[in-house]
């Protein structure tokens, strides 16, 4: 028989048990629901996981540390090295005043009036600022020769050397509370830089200053300590002008002329699944590495394990609900017995009859899915909002729902993958029930045809 | 040379085992029949006249002997095979007529075609003429339930001949029917055969169906007590 007619008698025999169709129908929008729903919410807390993982710092980025014990060095062989690197996408080597043998202090306003005696300086190329992620609150990052941009809290570092020792700086923190001061509560610093000028000044072992660079400030970062503390109360400058500074400083300091080595190298994946090949790589070239990697890693088990459980407990009412189709079916086949019989005297093949019957339990099981599937949307959809909901008492309005059916904070997420998990899920345990009635009915005699009763 | 006969049955026996007992419900039947052959199976009760039809289908095996038909060794034949063999070469009418409960006449008519892989217009339009050949033309999209006992065996021979079968089984045709019913059924069946110069075996209890036959074949006690061809029947 041909699968149109397979599927026309299989639809007039679900149709003529109407009832009991329903029911075993809805007997897999429960099972569906429940196995749907509790995965979401497995998705949902993975979801959240690794958003707040994310939020610790890039997922894609690996630190480099040199390895003292075979002492290696973070030089410029290695960057080379490093960015030949199978699915590397970019390196990030900063260069600071960690590693010189000379001191440089900060200075602005007009005759240096705002003094910072410590230069929390980082260099880095153009190609590297762009894959560390910088957030600007205003201006742009220092692209041209001679541009800087400063932290957040950079004008803060500033003293005014023309007042008093303990008023000369602008207080960051409550002195009752110990608290930072944000927002409204936030004092104005002394001075403002932006559109300014910063000095950078190399001193002797007397404090006389023996050489000075002026750099253009043309933007102001946000504060991030996963990307570097150069955005907190540091200056972020070019790498071919940190490097040209200390070859002048150098000068002027009567030191050897070298370049300076870096002191943290940043390497990036180009996806999070590669970070722990990259990380084998980079350990094999004797060095140390650390990433955000291991910790994704840990709870991803856990998030497993997790789902492992929910989607078990989900798994129990759809077992329930196939122990339901096999019953129908099997009702079902007693009863058409003489039908079967009748069909296979008049030469129905035994692939036949076995493909009506699983046909039909695949249709339940197949309609079940799809409606609690759908169904699972709007169930995930009321967890959500129970959820959400329960922090903060308020009215609720369709903007409230639509803000919260968005947050990142969901504990319920359906995927697409899901929904058709839940569908085929449902099609096969149709199948499988049906597979022991489809046998009985395969089974039964063509003399049941000749009996009369 | 002679020809086979269309139908060979040898050395068949067939004994069922109800509880420790051994019931024979087949002793030892030996059997032809000619192609275009309308032949009784006339008996009591108990005679072994149902048995000897559902062995001669393949709707059960013999515990010995051999059916052949057509050249074929149907007792030698697995279910995938005699449901094949039944598809292609018999066709069935009932006593209960046995119709489809979901389908419709013409539906139901169709079905045996369906099985054989008939696509659905062409399998529409045969058993359309096969229902109004038998009186039914405007009966196409009732349900069984919806006929009367008549109107349903009219279907039953139809969904019979539709596939224009070399051999049809009738086990008791008109069992459920009255006697004026069983007339026009008996001579729509006979005069089909006939026509279509098919082979039909009727099982039956019931004399005066015995007489449409061109042989009767009487059984009693799972044996063949009498075999006598037309000319020879007192009616």
């Amino acid at each position: 028989m041909s699968l149109t007619d397979l599927l026309k008698m299989c639809a007039q025999n679900l149709r003529r048990r109407k009832g009991r169709t329903f029911l075993s129908v809805l007997g897999v929008v429960v099972g569906c629901c429940s196995i749907v729903c509790m995965l979401s919410i497995g998705v949902g807390m993975s979801a959240s996981q690794e958003q707040w993982i994310s939020e610790m710092g890039d997922l894609t980025a690996v630190d480099v540390y040199p390895n003292y014990v075979s002492d290696t060095k973070l030089d410029d062989e290695l960057i080379a090295q490093l960015g030949e690197l199978p699915n590397v996408t970019a390196v990030a080597a900063k260069l600071s005043f960690d590693a010189v043998d000379f001191t440089t202090s900060v200075t602005a306003g007009p005759g240096g009036r705002y003094v910072s005696a410590y230069a929390d300086v980082a260099g880095y190329s153009q190609q590297a600022m762009q894959s560390l992620d910088y957030k600007l609150l205003e201006g742009s990052l220092p692209e041209r020769k001679g541009t800087v941009a400063i932290g957040e809290a950079f004008e803060y570092s500033l003293t005014d050397s023309k007042r008093p020792e303990g008023r000369n700086t602008v207080e960051l923190y409550d002195p009752d509370t110990g608290e930072e001061l944000t927002g409204e509560d936030r004092p104005k610093p002394f001075v403002s830089l932006s559109g300014g000028k910063l000095s950078f000044n190399v001193t002797d072992d007397d404090g006389k200053v023996i050489y000075t660079e002026s750099f253009q400030v043309v933007g102001k970062l946000k504060q991030d300590y996963n990307v570097g503390s150069e955005t907190d109360s540091g200056v972020l400058m070019q790498a071919e002008d940190f490097k040209a500074f200390c070859f002048n400083a150098q000068k002027a300091a009567n030191l050897k002329r070298k370049t300076p080595p870096y002191s943290a190298v940043k390497v990036f994946a180009d996806e999070i699944n590669n970070v722990a090949a990259v990380e084998e790589a980079i350990k094999g070239m004797g060095f140390e590495t650390s990433s955000m990697e291991s910790m994704r890693e840990s709870t991803k088990k856990e998030m497993a394990t997790v789902q492992l459980a929910l989607g078990g407990i989900g798994a129990v009412s759809l077992l329930v609900a196939a122990i339901g189709i096999m019953n129908t079916m099997i009702m079902s086949v007693s009863e058409r017995t003489k039908e079967i019989g009748v069909m296979k005297a008049l030469g129905c093949g035994l692939s036949d009859i076995r493909r009506l019957f699983l046909l039909e339990a695949a249709s339940i099981g197949l309609l079940g899915g799809a409606v609690g599937s759908a169904l699972s949307y709007l169930i995930s959809a009321v967890i959500d909002l129970i959820y959400l909901q329960s922090g903060s008492a308020g009215e609720v309005t369709v903007g409230v729902i639509a803000y919260l059916l968005t947050s990142p904070q969901r504990i319920s997420v359906i995927p697409l993958w899901l929904f058709l998990f839940g569908l085929l899920f449902s099609l096969l345990i149709g199948l499988v029930s049906g597979a022991y009635p489809a046998m009985k009915a395969v089974k039964i005699s063509p003399l049941e045809a000749m009996k009369n009763e | 040379m002679q020809q086979a006969p269309f139908v060979a049955v040898k050395g068949l026996r067939k004994a069922y085992v109800m509880g420790t007992e051994v019931v024979v419900a087949l002793r030892k039947i030996d059997l032809t029949i000619e192609r275009g052959e309308i032949c009784c199976i006339f008996g009591a009760s108990g005679s072994g006249k149902s048995t000897l039809l559902n062995l001669m289908a393949g709707m059960e095996p013999p515990t010995e002997g051999e059916v052949v038909i057509d050249g074929q060794t149907i007792t030698q034949m697995n279910e995938n095979e005699l449901a094949a063999f039944r598809r292609q070469n018999v066709g069935f009418i009932f006593q209960a007529y046995n119709l489809l409960p979901t389908l419709t006449a013409a539906e139901n008519v169709a079905l045996p075609l369906a099985f054989c892989g008939v696509e659905q217009k062409r399998r529409e339009a045969a058993a359309k003429s096969v229902l109004q050949a038998v009186g039914l033309g405007d009966r196409l999209n009732h349900y069984p339930t919806q006929m009367s006992g008549g109107q349903q065996q009219r279907t039953g021979i139809a969904r019979a001949f539709v596939t224009k079968p070399k051999l049809i089984f009738a086990d008791e045709p008109t069992g459920n029917l009255d006697s004026k019913t069983t007339k026009d059924i008996m001579d729509m069946m006979v005069g089909f055969a006939r026509r279509y110069h098919e082979t039909m075996i009727i099982v039956t209890h019931n004399p005066d169906l015995a007489a449409y036959a061109d042989r009767i074949i009487t059984l009693k006690d799972g044996e063949i007590i009498n075999d006598q061809t037309k000319e020879s029947v007192i009616v």
